[in-house]
């Protein structure tokens, strides 16, 4: 074995998770090279540390035997809204924003006010791309891709 | 009361307390504790299918509702000038030192290193079993336990000899 080779195994090692032979090979690294040998003493004694405060589960059982809830402090959960009303609240939203914001817009050319849209269309367009919107980031919240339905866009 | 909570709470009541005794080395602080995570089940219901999923909420909600006290006892001890918790019967200077230097210890590292370390040190799970619960790779899993190893070592300013802090 070589230092690099005790580095992979060094947590194992650390942690007690290595069989018999296993530490013997590593054992006889330590024994050899006196750099990997007190890297590990070290962080043995940390670890040794951070379990010396580590209770048996019968003495954390007898601490706790007395203990109960404070009913005082315990609260209602906030009422979930369903995914389907989320969705729909998004849509209203964006259907509102969407027809106020782009509605009769005026054309530069000619100067003269766009068609009045259809909100069918409108909808329809939202909802494609919402969709792209999930399809190009899979992992987007309903929120985010809410954004990015609503966000200018010219395709 | 939900049965499901009042249930976890009968199960899992002294787990956590382990896990917040050994972090705070306090009795009382853990007893605390153990009340706010329960609390905190209560108010967010958490969807929990199995005993290993509900041991995992409870034990990253443990490493939050600890690292929340010691933020919120920072900020008191900052606007008092000096905050000193009333020492209880198991409550030694030594211990009380110790638990100080270990508490700056984990609230320096990240909550993955935190919760890795939780797992092999107070439950001796393997870094697959580890891993597998964080949802990160294996040797993620060991490098989070031994950057956090080193933190504490760094912190305590371990004895080799002893294995003791000085």
């Amino acid at each position: 074995m070589n230092c690099e080779t005790f580095h992979d195994r060094l947590a194992e090692f650390v942690s007690g998770e290595l069989d018999s032979a296993q530490r013997t090979a590593i054992q006889e690294h330590l024994d050899a090279c006196a750099t990997c040998r007190e890297l590990a003493r070290s962080l043995q004694a940390a670890a040794a540390v951070v379990e010396t405060g580590v209770l048996s589960a019968e003495e954390a059982e007898r601490r706790t035997a007395g203990l109960t809830l404070p009913a005082a402090r315990r609260t209602q959960a906030p009422p979930r809204v369903s995914p389907v009303l989320r969705y729909a609240a998004a849509i209203l939203i964006a259907f509102g924003g969407g027809y106020l914001t782009r509605g009769w817009r005026t054309d530069p050319t000619t100067n003269t006010p766009g068609p009045r849209p259809q909100p069918e269309l409108v909808t329809r367009q939202l909802l494609d791309r919402y969709a792209r919107a999930a399809n190009e980031y899979p992992e987007s919240s309903s929120f985010s891709r809410s954004l990015l339905m609503l966000a200018p866009s010219d395709r | 009361m939900s049965p499901n909570v009042e249930s976890c709470f009968r199960t899992h009541r002294a787990q956590v307390y382990r896990w917040a005794y050994a972090m705070c080395r306090r009795h009382d602080d853990a007893l605390d504790v153990v009340q706010d995570v329960f609390v905190r089940m209560l108010e967010r219901r958490p969807l929990l299918p199995s005993p290993a999923a509900a041991l995992a909420w409870l034990r990253r909600v443990t490493d939050r509702v600890v690292i929340d006290r010691w933020r919120a006892e920072s900020a008191r001890a900052a606007r008092e000038a000096r905050h000193e918790p009333p020492a209880t019967a198991d409550d030694s200077a030594e211990t009380r030192e110790l638990g100080d230097r270990l508490r700056a210890a984990l609230a320096s590292l990240s909550e993955h290193q935190r919760l890795v370390l939780m797992a092999k040190s107070y439950d001796q799970m393997t870094f697959q079993q580890i891993a597998a619960e964080l949802g990160i790779a294996v040797p993620t899993a060991k490098t989070h336990y031994l950057r956090a190893l080193s933190a504490v070592r760094e912190r305590l300013n371990v004895n080799l000899q002893a294995g003791r802090v000085p």
